[in-house]
């Protein structure tokens, strides 16, 4: 029995699985914030520092408090709670540190409590039964590959509006969900990838 | 006067304010079991209770909730539904639990539920808002359901598990997995959007 | 400066107050279902040795019980854990069981794999726990994936992708879920080698 490597749940949650693509998590903010390539940018930025921390705290949290304390009925409040504080936290440092990073973050930062795509990770973290390693990894991953999609997204999104005709009724969630359709059909394409390593 | 106030919220929420025609919000956590009615149905159902009784909770508790504190208060609620939820399933409902893995959780973050609490309940006496959350979450199921049976039906040839199309039936397996269910849900969109332009445009003319 | 201290006091003791509800309300529930839950746990372990071992399963959570209590024998000491199915009527053990456990792509794959002991040949596969990709990797859970084994008598290897061959030492994987389906093709061959050993040991 192999034990799964860093790179390939890295790759796997960023390509095979993106948690957007695949899982639908996150649809909401996704589907708001892709109007432009400069929003999505600061969005994805969060949400991926967000996942990549959560997620090893959560990990940390469930397996030495609340395992042992035989308490993981209660991962659901438990995670939240941690995701809402680590926020809360990083909007009060972003706040007294940088300006600008402010300016261009701080928005964000409220949305970001209730996008589903951390807290999936965090429960698919638990799920799986990773290591710390692994969860590590597949934060990381997870919120990359959010991120990705949300970027990719907006790029094409911005280019459509500005020389397509788009049928009236299809015109913004409708079109977005179409596309996002076939990014998700695209990165199926990956799926054969993983195997190699 | 109440009670016809209260119907009117029940129609508005599931005709012209339905949220996945008007934003396509909250699709997060349960568009991903759509391929299969019966799992929908369970995620609908458990959605449904969780807006109707933590828009209730929230509502009956809304003078005393401190206003720097009133996101957490209401995931603390939110949460301890979803709980309430899962813990069911697991007793009564193992097979579809498993199924479901960790969406139930998910219902925590959609932004439904945290839509309406927000607008809604911490604003409205407890009945409304009682009737508003149960309504959203019709709305939303039905919605959920009919995309559900399109996926399962082209995906599988069944619907709730029943095979309904003959064996001449090629499957596209695209409608199971994932870029089938943003395809659907775009057509969907279309449709309503298209529907609702149409008189609009009679009138112009 | 002292009305905000107030406010602040009363912000923390709500929050306390609520989450003290919040999590007895929770945590009686979770108690009151604690034994119901693992009942089911049980009975869904039951009703997969039945699965494996080809008798029919019937509807009624009492009667699956029972017979798992009067025809197997469950040896829980020996790793991997083994079951041995006894026939009713003969009472000679028409299957062994044994759980098997694997790395899928995204986590553990924990199965029961039945063998028919006189024959040698493998009986079905049925996952208790897996966590694969819905739509790809998933699909070992499909009727035809199980039922693939059913007669053959391993070991076995994954047919390369795009052949037609029919060889009984071959099963067909998953398109798209490689690491999976060598998952489950090690589980497999590690019931077989399994039985080999107790074979040994016998003799």
């Amino acid at each position: 029995m192999q034990e799964l490597g860093f790179f390939t749940i890295l790759f796997s949650a960023v390509f095979t699985n993106n948690i957007l693509l695949t899982n639908y998590l996150g649809m909401c903010s996704f589907l708001a914030v892709s109007r432009e390539v400069k929003a999505s940018l600061g969005l994805g930025t969060a949400v991926f520092f967000v996942t990549a921390a959560t997620t090893a705290l959560n990990w940390v949290v469930y397996y030495r408090i609340l395992v042992p304390l035989d308490l993981v009925y209660l991962r659901f409040i438990v995670f939240i709670v941690v995701i809402a504080a680590f926020v809360q936290l990083v909007e009060m440092i972003i706040e007294r540190v940088s300006e600008t990073l402010y300016q261009a973050l701080g928005i964000f930062l409220p949305l970001i409590t209730v996008n589903c795509a951390i807290l999936g990770a965090c429960l698919f973290m638990v799920i799986r039964d990773y290591t710390f390693g692994q969860a590590c990894a597949y934060g990381l991953g997870a919120g990359l590959g959010w991120a990705l999609a949300i970027m990719a997204m907006a790029g094409i999104r911005q280019r459509l509006s500005l020389r397509s005709r788009i049928p009236r009724g299809l015109e913004g969630p409708g079109i977005a969900l179409i596309i996002a359709g076939t990014m998700a059909l695209a990165f199926m394409g990956f799926n054969g990838m993983v195997s190699l390593n | 006067m109440t009670a016809t106030k209260n119907w009117k919220l029940f129609k508005d929420n599931l005709g012209p304010q339905n949220p996945i025609f008007v934003q396509v919000l909250g699709i997060c956590s349960t568009l991903a079991v759509t391929n299969v009615v019966k799992n929908t149905l369970v995620m609908c159902l458990g959605l449904i209770f969780t807006t109707a009784l933590s828009n209730l909770a929230l509502s009956l508790i809304r003078n005393s909730i401190p206003p720097r504190v009133r996101m957490m208060v209401e995931v603390l609620v939110i949460a301890c539904m979803v709980i309430v939820v899962d813990i069911y399933l697991k007793a009564f409902y193992p097979d579809i639990s498993r199924q479901l893995g960790p969406y139930v959780g998910l219902i925590i973050t959609n932004c439904i539920v945290m839509g309406h609490t927000e607008a809604v309940a911490l604003t409205s006496p407890p009945l409304p808002a009682l009737v508003d959350g149960f309504s959203a979450g019709v709305g939303y199921s039905y919605v959920l359901l009919l995309i559900a049976c399109c996926r399962e039906l082209l995906g599988t040839g069944a619907v709730w598990g029943v095979q309904v199309l003959g064996p001449h039936w090629v499957n596209w397996s695209i409608m199971v997995m994932a870029p089938g269910g943003f395809f659907v849900l775009a057509v969907f969109v279309w449709i309503v959007k298209g529907w609702g332009e149409r008189p609009a445009q009679k009138a112009q003319a | 400066m002292n009305a905000r201290l107030k406010e602040s006091l009363r912000t923390a003791g709500f929050m306390f107050g609520l989450t003290l509800v919040v999590i007895t309300c929770v945590s009686a529930l979770q108690l009151a279902t604690a034994e119901r839950v693992n009942r089911n746990a049980a009975l869904f372990l039951q009703r997969a040795v039945m699965e494996v071992s080809g008798v029919p399963v019937p509807e009624d959570p009492a009667a699956v019980g029972a017979w798992f209590r009067q025809s197997v024998d469950a040896e829980p000491a020996s790793a991997p854990i083994r079951f041995r199915v006894r026939d009713a009527a003969t009472g000679a053990v028409s299957a062994t069981v044994y759980t098997r456990q694997g790395r899928g792509l995204w986590g553990l794959i924990t199965a029961v794999v039945g063998l028919d002991p006189a024959k040698g040949t493998f009986r079905q596969i049925r996952f208790l726990d897996q966590n694969e990709t819905p739509g790809l990797g998933a699909r070992i859970t499909e009727a035809w994936f199980m039922g693939q084994i059913e007669g053959k008598t391993g070991p076995f290897v994954l047919k390369p992708e795009g052949t037609r061959s029919s060889a009984p030492t071959e099963i067909d994987g998953i398109t798209g879920a490689t690491i999976t389906s060598a998952a489950v093709r090690d589980m497999l061959n590690g019931a077989l080698l399994a039985a080999a050993k107790e074979k040994e040991a016998v003799k």
